[in-house]
């Protein structure tokens, strides 16, 4: 009997231990859902405050890097973009005055290094919560 | 464009296409976002991939403007499940030493 309940207890302590069942849920383009859902977190960067290229630097306990090597750009929202001659576009800010553009505001075309937007977060803290506002601005014409 | 989201270790929690990909026309804003409903499942790190890689389609030029989070509370309280599963366990360790002592004090 005695080890029958110790048996019990230890395995209920281990069900303590163990986490629960846990989920991720996205929100693709669905910013209210978002906000209803996170309760509206704050906005914590907007790149206002920064120039230049900050690959590799730490803010506010976000590391950025580009997955590709590419230059990380904090650019004036209202800069134009054109590719090859063509049609130009304009990254506009949500909120603030600057956008993070990967490679900088440039549009050489095909698949040069500046063409590739990825970008990498690491966070020091974990997130429970995480929404990003992002623009994009794609070419109507395809380069020649 | 795709996004890969990751927990502790590495584990891939999440992976999928962003809105806002596939050829012709857009604009922005776009959002994306998540939400971690355990600490299990916090994000360490957040991969957009975006390679622009064919001179067929039209290129694309993407802006990140505004990045909302909740980090992890240092030293985060337990769930209410958790609370509930612990008491238990502790319910039973005391159960087995009360019976552990009433088996003694008849023995003796």
């Amino acid at each position: 009997m005695h080890n029958k309940l110790a048996g019990l207890s230890a395995l209920t302590l281990l069900a303590s231990a163990a986490p629960a069942l846990a989920t991720v849920t996205v929100f693709d383009g669905n910013l209210a859902g978002f906000n209803a859902a996170a309760s509206s977190p704050p906005v914590t960067i907007n790149f206002d405050a920064l120039s230049g290229n900050i690959a590799g630097n730490t803010i506010s306990g976000v590391t950025f890097s580009s997955p590709d090597g590419n230059t990380l750009e904090v650019v004036p929202a209202s800069t134009t973009v054109s590719l090859l001659g063509g049609p130009s576009h304009t990254l506009s800010a949500t909120s603030g005055l600057n956008v993070l553009s990967p490679g900088g505001a440039t549009m050489p075309g095909g698949s040069t290094l500046a063409e590739r937007d990825s970008l990498q977060l690491d966070f020091a803290s974990p997130m429970t919560r995480s929404g990003w506002i992002y623009c994009l601005n794609r070419s109507i014409a395809a380069p020649s | 464009m795709s996004y890969t989201i990751y927990g502790a270790g590495n584990v891939v929690l999440s992976s999928g296409g962003v809105n806002a990909s596939g050829p012709g026309t857009a604009s922005g804003p776009w959002f994306f976002g998540f939400i971690s409903d355990n600490a299990a499942t916090n994000a360490t790190r957040i991969v957009f991939t975006e390679t622009d890689g064919d001179s067929v389609n039209p290129d694309a030029n993407v802006g990140y403007d505004t990045l909302r989070f909740v980090a992890q509370a240092v030293g985060a309280v337990p769930e209410p499940s958790s609370w509930a599963m612990m008491l238990l366990g502790f319910g039973f360790i005391g159960a087995v030493l009360r019976s552990r002592r009433s088996a003694v004090t008849a023995h003796s």
